[in-house]
């Protein structure tokens, strides 16, 4: 199979404060939320993540119909009561912007930071987290390439 | 067209650590509005910028992370 590529692009990964007063830096990424109305957020994104996370707030004010319950299991193992959903994203730099739409838990405690984990976000792009430039670069691709009329 | 990616842009090293622990709410390149929820910021720049769109998100202070095995 070939995979055809579009243009990369980047963005910076953004600081973080530590509790120690020390600043790190951690990959985010913009992106606009789309529902009942539209709503730019700044968002962790976490490859370590199997899900994608967003505040019960915004999951109202976006009108994400509740399509399950769950639980999500953070570090340390201890879990946060969650609803599931699906929103609508756009994302993307320059001339590259692309909307899909992602799995979304809702968890029931109010202060979560947003947060966009693997399932439905990465298999869009190849994501490279260069730590030595502290970007973050995406590829998005295309697969179901036409080639002599046939799917290749 | 909305600017989103300069609003992005401009959360620097000094704005991230002043803020750091709030939710903040930048329109035009300034951030308009911090508070310690998602909602209080949305509302003040609902009633502050109507029109505008803002850039909304949570700026992280925190221990380093490690995932659990």
């Amino acid at each position: 199979m070939f995979y055809l590529y579009k243009m990369a692009f980047s963005l910076k990964y953004k600081p973080v404060k530590l509790k120690s007063g020390n600043v790190i830096y951690r990959p985010m990424i913009p992106l606009t939320l789309e529902g009942n109305e539209k709503i730019d957020v700044f968002a962790i994104l976490d490859s370590g993540s199997d899900i994608s996370i967003i505040p019960k707030d915004i999951a109202t004010i976006l009108g994400i119909k509740n399509t399950g319950e769950n639980e999500i299991f953070g570090i340390g193992g201890n879990s946060l009561r969650s609803s599931e959903g699906i929103a609508k994203i756009s994302f993307g730099k320059g001339h590259e912007f692309y909307s899909f739409n992602i799995p979304v838990f809702i968890p029931e405690k109010e202060d979560v930071a947003i947060i966009i984990g693997r399932q439905g976000f990465f298999e869009h792009f190849d994501i490279t987290f260069s730590e030595a430039t502290r970007r973050i670069i995406f590829k998005k691709f295309n697969v179901d390439i036409k080639f002599n009329n046939k799917t290749v | 067209m909305h600017n989103i990616i300069s609003n992005f842009e401009s959360l620097s090293e000094e704005r991230v650590t002043k803020y750091a622990g709030e939710w903040v709410a930048v329109v035009d390149n300034i951030i308009v509005a911090h508070a310690k929820s998602f909602k209080e910021v949305y509302d003040i720049v609902k009633k502050q910028y109507p029109g505008k769109r803002p850039l909304i998100g949570k700026l992280p202070e925190s221990l380093p992370v490690v995932l659990s095995l």
